[in-house]
């Protein structure tokens, strides 16, 4: 069976060869390649020298882009927060004074002991900041601040 | 004295492991003259259009050689060349209907084969004879030109055709033959043969 549809297709293909021989539309197509292979290598150079030069930018970014994330990271957490500290501390000290010098030791004590043991006591002690400054922002303390001068 | 002897790269392990060892040009060059014909007239079999297929080809054996490394030679490469190559030209094809769409293409559909660099005679007489030869393969249709192609040009088995477009060999067959019956009558009418 095979072999007979061997002979088949062979008489088939022959007829066609006549018709459109094989070396002729061989050479035609070479005609048109002929450029082919140099064009992909110009094109693969190309692509790898693009690749090269996005390697390169990336690699001249990276120094710039570390310096300014530090940079960055400095004045968003550390600078600010120190300044802050430095500021509140200040502020706390300076209140603290000038409530001192209002009244004696003896009263002030006994005003701030009240205080604590009253119904503000867990407004006071609820805030954390006031034990951890190093967790609060200026304008908590200075809220805090304000609200114990109030109550003074 | 020392003699060079630079060995040809004819099968697709030789090429592979010339690129994989790292003497890429060689290899590349070698891996385009092997397959420029049957990559070109597949894109030319779908594209219709002579600088649409060299555009292609080009396209084609780029992306193939970047990810050469990668083929894991689970199909041979040119099953792999023809899938990639199908692929670009459909892709190309859709974008051309799209631009025909917005009418910023040419809506003909005829073929343009001539060479881009006017040569001597024998170049427009091939160039000729190949735009006809297209022609009269256009009207197949895709299975049964593909069959004819692949078989008649490229010389691949039955098998490695059924791999390709995955139909039986038995309807491969009777692709083949149909396609040749019609060749016979259709050849004719664009000068080959007939004369």
């Amino acid at each position: 069976m095979n072999t007979k549809y061997g002979d088949n297709e062979k008489k088939v293909t022959d007829n066609i060869e006549q018709l459109i021989p094989k070396q002729m539309y061989y050479n035609s197509l070479d005609t048109s390649v002929r450029n082919l292979s140099v064009a992909v290598h110009e094109s693969l150079q190309k692509k790898q020298r693009q690749k090269f030069l996005f390697r390169k930018k990336v690699l001249q970014i990276i120094p710039i882009a570390s310096i300014a994330t530090v940079a960055l990271l400095y004045f968003t957490f550390f600078y600010d927060n120190v300044s802050n500290l430095e500021h509140a501390n200040h502020g706390v000290t300076q209140d603290f004074e000038s409530l001192s010098s209002q009244h004696s030791t003896a009263e002030f004590n006994a005003i701030i002991d009240e205080e604590l043991n009253s119904e503000h006591y867990d407004f006071i002690y609820q805030d954390d900041a006031l034990f951890l400054f190093d967790d609060m922002t200026s304008s908590d303390l200075q809220t805090t601040v304000e609200d114990l001068i109030a109550i003074l | 004295m020392t003699t060079t002897v630079l060995f040809a790269l004819e099968s697709d392990s030789d090429i592979l492991r010339e690129y994989k060892s790292g003497d890429t040009e060689r290899a590349v060059t070698f891996f385009v003259r092997k397959y420029q014909r049957f990559v070109y007239s597949i894109a030319l079999r779908y594209t219709k259009n002579n600088e649409d297929a060299q555009d292609i080809a080009q396209d084609v054996f780029v992306k193939a050689i970047s990810s050469l490394t990668n083929f894991r030679g689970e199909a041979s490469l040119k099953t792999w060349l023809y899938r990639i190559t199908v692929n670009a030209c459909k892709n190309e094809i859709r974008k051309k209907k799209l631009l025909r769409f917005f009418d910023f293409a040419r809506e003909d559909e005829e073929f343009d084969i001539i060479s881009p660099e006017p040569g001597p005679d024998q170049i427009h007489v091939d160039s000729e004879f190949y735009c006809n030869v297209h022609k009269a393969l256009a009207h197949l249709p895709e299975k049964q030109r593909e069959t004819f192609a692949l078989r008649y040009f490229d010389e691949l088995t039955y098998e490695e055709i059924s791999n390709i477009l995955g139909t039986s060999v038995g309807g491969l067959k009777a692709n083949y033959f149909q396609a040749v019956q019609k060749l016979m009558v259709i050849l004719p009418q664009y000068g080959i043969g007939g004369m």
